[in-house]
């Protein structure tokens, strides 16, 4: 049996006192588990393609607490202000390149319940528009449902 | 020396894989087509995999606790996302790390940006390691934690990043950390080489 190397041995310790000061939480592990639940196979999927809290200048969005998100897959287009409170989210938004007739909101926290809050629906006025408030803050998808019948879902994204 | 807290795989293995099906020697691709195909027990098993480097991440960045569990959970939420699209079972634990990475620094950027008010529910991000001293009952561990968090950020970031369990590949701490894959090994050295100096004489590894 060979020696193990100084470093090998100290980068070992090292890793058990990680294990055991920062460890992964438990219900971190259950909601990762249950995140398959939320597999939706039908809905197309809108990927995120600009986050004012990343791509806009400080100036534009420092202090008010609002963000803007967009969202897009082909023609349509999902684009939402999410102004956040401490602990809640009120989402304003727009459904654009196709007609909607409502849209869903499913929120998550990682640290708390495993499974997803219940997801609120509303509806969107002629123009595509529709407004949630209160949502808890977390891990949020949004899902609108076409005149078609088809749903459009946002990626993931915490607020 | 790491064992102790680390059965969850092998409960995996006993207790609810079906015709003795092994989670620890089934190969991601295994597991990416069994997700994909409809089977909770190859998501759990990608998820008992790598939630340690995902979390190991997030904490590498310096997230509070609150901010580090929803890095993680995004990124699940993601691959859920794109089960069907991972053309390349072998790069998973890449393409997870690369979008913990970027999702750490949205989260950064935004407690830059946003003030919150008075109930500080975002405080920023963590000035250190946790003030988990009191979880380490040993005194010789106690002395290394707090070692280490007077590393510098590189030190910190990387050793606690190599620290995940399973350890992650150079090659994905090389996403995970946006450093160039040949610098990896000899900075490794160099923090471990720090972290010896900062250890009193009494407390140097055998």
């Amino acid at each position: 049996m060979t020696t193990p190397h100084p470093d090998d041995e100290l980068a070992g310790w090292l890793a058990s006192v990680v294990a055991h000061a920062d460890p992964v939480p438990g219900p971190l592990l259950a909601a990762a588990r249950a995140a398959y639940g939320l597999r939706d196979l039908d809905a197309r999927v809108a990927e995120l393609v600009r986050d004012s809290a990343v791509d806009a200048p400080a100036a534009l969005v420092r202090g008010d607490g609002r963000r803007l998100l967009s969202f897009e897959t082909g023609e349509l287009a999902i684009e939402c202000e999410v102004r956040r409170q401490p602990a809640r989210v009120d989402v304003l938004g727009q459904v654009v390149g196709a007609s909607a007739t409502s849209v869903t909101a499913t929120s998550i926290t990682a640290q708390g319940a495993a499974a997803p809050g219940e997801p609120v629906q509303v509806p969107v006025d002629g123009q595509g528009r529709f407004s949630i408030r209160g949502l808890p803050a977390g891990v949020l998808r949004l899902g609108a449902r076409l005149a078609d019948g088809t749903v459009v879902v946002t990626s993931w994204i915490p607020v | 020396m790491r064992g102790g807290s680390r059965s969850a795989p092998q409960a995996f293995d006993s207790a609810r894989a079906p015709r003795g099906r092994c989670a620890v020697g089934t190969t991601n691709s295994e597991l990416v087509a069994g997700a994909t195909a409809g089977d909770q027990r190859a998501w759990d098993a990608l998820v008992e995999r790598y939630t340690s480097l995902l979390w190991a991440i997030a904490r590498s960045y310096r997230l509070p606790p609150s901010d580090a569990a929803d890095v993680v959970q995004t990124t699940w939420l993601r691959l859920v996302e794109h089960l069907e699209r991972i053309a390349d079972p072998d790069r998973l634990p890449g393409w997870l790390a690369t979008t913990a990475r970027r999702e750490c620094l949205r989260l950064l950027r935004r407690a830059d940006r946003e003030v919150y008010s008075a109930s500080g529910v975002r405080d920023g991000a963590d000035d250190g390691p946790p003030p988990d001293a009191a979880l380490l009952t040993g005194e010789r561990d106690a002395i290394l934690w707090a070692a280490f968090a007077r590393l510098d950020d590189v030190c910190q970031r990387l050793l606690r990043v190599l620290s995940a369990d399973p350890p992650p590949s150079y090659a994905v701490v090389a996403v995970a950390l946006d450093m160039k894959i040949g610098s990896i090994g000899p900075t490794r050295a160099r923090c471990l080489a720090k972290l010896r100096q900062l250890l009193p004489e009494s407390e140097q590894p055998p």
